[in-house]
């Protein structure tokens, strides 16, 4: 299974991040220096004067020219240096430590719950294609992509945290202190996070299994005589398994910007609200950091992603 | 906590005693009456955690290098001022210095109380307020510099006493002690974390911080060698959640105890909850910031008819469900140096404000670049405010930014007319002067002195030391700020804060910041 093509692979796509992590944080970099707003005035305070604000910007190097500052920050980061926020003089490194794992939890149950539903029902559907059945799931799935997660949020809360008082209406644990707490914490604003994914994982299972039902093989299959259950179960899923897993990567990129919105509604301290914060307050450190951080988990989740294709789909191997 | 609000509401008499007693400092101990709020915490347990949802995260926890209003909820619990502050008066009264006194307007002494320790055991005595207090004045990273910039030097004059030599008069420095620039932090902890003490706190106050996570939580546990009456209450957990909705909800469901600076709108929703409602006046105001050194504001006309062309009233009930304060002078009824005089200044008549423009050569109205946050409150006020301009033929553009880009569009780059904001308040009314119309005030967009005689006006103000006398300049820089129409004065903010029953003893205070040293919790 792990031949030299996989090596390959895996070698070719850590060689590409490099030149994909310098061009996203240059870009975030200047995009950050684009946006009106001043963070010397913020640090200087309510009361400064003029000079008091062209000293701060002197003391934190923001009177550099931008590549200046931009390779600064570089030559410190490939040292291991994410430097500390302006704003709070926390260490980068330090505040996402702490706030990934929170984010990733609910990232990751979000999937689970996305996948485990999702699939239920694309396969319910794929069975009785055009019944009443199938109609209510493609309705649910139109309605779950519609559904702003922000909204469904506030309703969730309404009902399952503030009526009947089963969920916590806010908050989180960090789940490398407490595991358990962490995933009472999480379950909700997983649930709204995963709206959106149910209902994509729901219309693409559906549309691939009716496809590959309807295929030649599947025909063959029947008429050697295999038992209808067989069929489906053990070579229509496994067919649509490469369908899944573009979808899984998309999703995972979208599970993840979705958090921004979703921390905000529960008041969680995770990589999302940390990203906002900082963004607000110009504050380039701390969103250098952030944006490093989600750029490798993207080129890592998709880097899995490629080689479970490989892993799965032989011809992806031959190419 | 109702009766609190009735307190905040009662207009305090000073007398001139009571003022030169507070000037040699020799009042100790609040004289304000025992409120039915501080009985119940009597009745109440002792212990327990006070869970607080505070909608700001410190922007610093070094008393002398935070930039934010907002920090001081945070700040209280562990550190302690040299002056304290009534809080049903914004007058002095004694803190870490247990007297003081003005031998001459140029010599500040204060005496402080002996056997006060630090957090980590370091003693608080003359040579560690001596090392805070430089500290403040000459570090790169202080923002309370300029609050200290008539202060020569300091000197140890006894094991407890620190003297103050000024190049100036300045009875303002008295408020500024009781403000971030008084707050004693541990010697040992500044000079062992460098930077760092940010993030590790050390002062002097009733609990201790304990753990500090950025954008989350703040934990506080009880200073057990507190030297004076310790708090009720072991711990106090502040989680911050910016969103009041979020934060409001959270008190709904009893996750947490006590949230503060909610919305007037949220009002209703409160009172249907169930929650304890805390409200009183404030120091903050909404107010619209003008730079008169261009046009159209550079002439008088145009900014009084400005001034004459909003309906207070109205904007109350609309923006604040009536709970705000019209205001034309930046204080409240309650406040020592309300000036009675000026009630009744810039009644709302569109029809002058049309008459004055006439008489600027604008028969035909006038178009105002008015800056304003993009937040969804500021943009209704701002939007409230455009229709009423425009009804005395003032011709409001919102343009509507950031929070933080409207102090650089507006201050920094000088760019627009006006700029509608709040102004988070002092102590101490010299202070509001100072930051509005210095004309090295960063604030004052202008940059210029609005008229000649206001720098005088001002100056008087910190260097007069009788009560009635410095009524009396606050009054003159007063009617000179109103006759001058130097910015447009519109609503006091309203305190507005909620809990669950259980919560004991709290009071709301004029600053709008709340303090938790009373606050019990039943079972």
């Amino acid at each position: 299974m792990w031949d030299r093509r996989v090596f390959r692979l895996i070698g070719s796509s850590i060689l590409q991040t490099g030149p994909i992590l310098v061009a996203a944080t240059f870009i975030v970099f200047v995009l950050m220096h684009l946006v009106p707003g001043d963070i010397a005035i913020t640090l200087a305070g309510e009361s400064a004067t003029a000079e008091r604000i062209e000293e701060i910007r002197s003391m934190y190097g923001l009177d550099q020219p931008i590549i200046i500052q931009y390779a600064t920050w570089f030559w410190k980061m490939i040292h291991g240096d994410l430097s500390v926020s302006l704003l709070s003089r926390e260490p980068v490194l330090q505040s996402i430590l702490y706030r990934l794992p929170v984010t990733l939890l609910i990232v990751s149950l979000a999937m689970v719950m996305s996948l485990a539903i999702g699939v239920t029902l694309g396969v319910f559907a794929s069975l009785r294609p055009r019944s009443t059945l199938d109609s209510v799931v493609t309705t649910l799935a139109s309605v779950g992509i519609a559904l702003p997660n922000f909204w469904l949020a506030m309703i969730l809360v309404s009902f399952l945290a503030l009526r009947f008082q089963w969920l916590p209406v806010s908050g989180m644990t960090n789940p490398v202190q407490n595991p358990a707490d962490a995933l009472y914490h999480a379950f909700l604003p997983a649930l709204a996070l995963a709206a959106g994914g149910v209902a994509e994982v729901a219309r693409q299972t559906r549309s691939a299994l009716m496809e590959v039902q309807a295929s030649q093989h599947m025909r063959t299959l029947a008429a050697k005589g295999l038992p209808q259950s067989a069929i489906f179960w053990k070579h229509g899923l496994k067919n649509i398994s490469v369908t899944l897993l573009t979808v899984v990567g998309l999703l995972f990129n979208r599970l993840l910007g979705g958090t921004v919105v979703i921390e905000a509604v529960f008041a969680i301290s995770g990589m999302g609200s940390l990203v906002v914060s900082a963004a607000t307050g110009k504050d380039f450190p701390v969103v250098q950091g952030v944006m490093l951080a989600m750029v490798v988990i993207v080129i890592f989740v998709n880097l899995a992603i490629e080689i479970l294709y490989a892993v799965l789909d032989p011809r992806v191997k031959r190419r | 906590m109702g009766k609190g609000n009735e307190d905040s509401g009662r207009r305090i008499q000073l007398t001139r005693r009571h003022w030169l007693a507070l000037m040699s400092g020799t009042i100790v101990g609040s004289a304000h009456p025992l409120s039915a709020t501080i009985v119940a915490a009597q009745e109440s347990k002792r212990g327990g955690t006070l869970k607080v949802v505070t909608p700001h995260n410190p922007t610093s926890m070094d008393p002398i290098a935070g930039r934010h209003g907002g920090d001081h909820t945070m700040l209280f619990p562990a550190f302690e001022t040299l002056i304290n502050t009534d809080l049903d008066t914004l007058l002095p009264k004694p803190g870490l210095a247990e007297s003081w006194s003005y031998p001459d307007p140029l010599t500040l002494v204060l005496n402080l109380r002996s056997g006060v320790k630090f957090h980590d055991g370091t003693p608080m005595d003359a040579e560690a307020i001596r090392f805070n207090l430089e500290r403040a004045r000459t570090d790169d990273r202080s923002r309370v510099k300029i609050d200290l910039i008539f202060v020569k030097s300091i000197e140890v004059t006894g094991a407890n006493q620190v003297t103050l030599r000024l190049s100036e008069p300045d009875v303002v420095l008295l408020a500024v002690l009781s403000d971030r620039a008084g707050m004693m932090s541990s010697p040992t902890a500044v000079k062992e974390k460098g930077e760092q003490y940010d993030r590790a706190p050390v002062g002097t106050g009733p609990w201790r911080v304990t753990v500090w996570r950025d954008a989350e939580k703040l934990s506080y546990a009880r200073h057990e060698d507190y030297w004076g009456q310790k708090p009720s209450v072991d711990q106090i957990e502040m989680s911050v959640i910016p969103e009041v909705n979020t934060g409001l909800r959270t008190v709904i469901a009893k996750q947490n105890d006590f949230i503060f600076q909610l919305a007037p709108q949220q009002k209703l929703l409160i009172d249907r909850s169930g929650l304890v409602v805390a409200q009183g006046q404030t120091v903050a105001t909404y107010q619209i910031y003008l730079n008169y050194a261009k046009p159209p504001f550079d002439n008088l006309k145009v900014r009084l008819a400005m001034c004459h062309a909003v309906n207070r009233q109205e904007l109350n009930q609309v923006t604040m469900a009536g709970l705000g304060e019209p205001t034309i002078q930046t204080l409240p009824t309650s406040h020592w140096a309300y000036n009675k005089e000026l009630e009744g200044s810039y009644q709302y008549d569109p029809d002058l404000a049309k008459k004055l423009l006439a008489e600027a050569g604008l028969a035909s109205g006038v178009d105002v670049e008015m800056f304003v946050n993009n937040d969804q409150r500021s943009m209704q006020r701002g939007e409230v405010l455009a229709e009423q301009f425009k009804k005395a033929n003032i011709r409001i553009k919102l343009l509507s930014v950031p929070v933080n880009e409207l102090g650089a569009k507006f201050m920094g780059e000088k760019l627009g007319h006006a700029a509608l904001s709040v102004y988070t308040g002092r102590t101490d009314p010299s202070q509001f002067f100072s930051i509005m119309f210095d004309a090295k005030s960063f604030i004052n967009a202008s940059r210029i002195w609005g008229t000649p005689d206001l720098e005088q006006a001002m100056s008087d103000c910190r260097t007069i030391f009788d009560i009635e006398g410095r009524k009396e300049a606050i009054g003159k820089v007063l009617r000179i700020v109103r006759d001058n129409a130097l910015y447009v004065p519109l609503l006091l903010q309203p305190e507005l804060d909620a809990a669950l029953p259980r919560v004991k003893g709290y009071k709301p205070n004029m600053l709008g910041k709340p303090r938790f040293e009373q606050v019990s919790l039943a079972d």
